[in-house]
């Protein structure tokens, strides 16, 4: 979809319209993200890996089969990181808790989401899950149902 | 290569959504993902523009708290998914984004599916 000649019109309608299909449907996309230590980064190739990954994929694959997912991904270590700005590009701070991954999900309510975001394998290593909701416009960039 | 683009936004760019000059923020955003689309560097269904950070909920192991996870100046505004051929590509793409120069993007790689 091309919104370059009426930009604001077209915008201004994905998002009143996906906002009413939105409401219709009662459900609302929310993106989850996951902020794991140190450690839990480490666990990935370590001697725990295989019940590191054993406990991402049985809670990602729960998410699956329950048929809310809408996307997501897993992130390479902050270390693999860069950051832009204006004032050009570095390395990130990997100190502390750092951003892992995150899911795009639909559901009912912001408390059922909530709920997704609590059983996330984060929450045990001591690391923390963000829970925001997706913009009703921002649907236009992809087709994520 | 896929690269996970994190959109950071200061709270003065954040505050453009709700002001006279919304037209204009939504427009660059609208316009920069036309861009990654237009260019095949966009991965369908990946991306997601967020609510306002104050809308959040963070959980840790022993609380829930109102917020969003980062305690800075700038927030996760966004974010999208490229599939280019190097991190160069990546960044590239990522200093053409709205909020380089009122924030900035975060760039990481996505690990490969396992198979």
């Amino acid at each position: 979809m091309k919104l370059n000649q009426t930009i604001g019109a077209s915008l201004l309608l994905t998002g009143l319209l996906a906002g009413a299909i939105a409401r219709q449907n009662a459900a609302k996309q929310y993106a989850i993200f996951f902020y794991e230590p140190k450690a839990a980064f480490a666990d990935r190739s370590n001697a725990n890996a295989k019940q590191y990954w054993d406990t991402w994929s049985a809670y990602i694959g729960g998410i699956q089969q329950s048929g809310k997912m809408d996307g997501g991904s897993a992130l390479l270590p902050p270390e693999a990181g860069t950051k832009i700005t204006k004032s050009g590009s570095a390395k990130l701070d990997a100190k502390g808790l750092n951003l892992s991954g995150f899911v795009l999900i639909h559901e009912d309510s912001y408390e059922a989401a909530l709920k997704v975001a609590k059983s996330s394998p984060a929450i045990a290593e001591g690391g923390a899950v963000e829970v925001r909701e997706i913009l009703p416009m921002s649907q236009h960039n992809g087709e994520s149902r | 290569m896929k690269y996970g683009l994190m959109f950071y936004e200061n709270a003065s760019e954040l505050e453009r959504r709700e002001s006279a000059d919304a037209g204009a923020y939504w427009a660059a955003w609208a316009g920069y993902i036309d861009l990654l689309a237009d260019a095949e560097v966009l991965v369908r269904g990946s991306g997601a523009g967020l609510e306002a950070p104050q809308t959040a909920t963070t959980i840790r192991k022993d609380q829930i708290q109102d917020g969003p996870f980062a305690d800075t100046k700038e927030q996760l505004g966004g974010l999208v998914v490229i599939d280019v051929p190097s991190l160069d590509d990546a960044i590239k793409w990522a200093q053409l984004a709205p909020c380089v120069n009122a924030g900035g993007v975060e760039i990481r790689p996505v690990l490969p599916d396992p198979s």
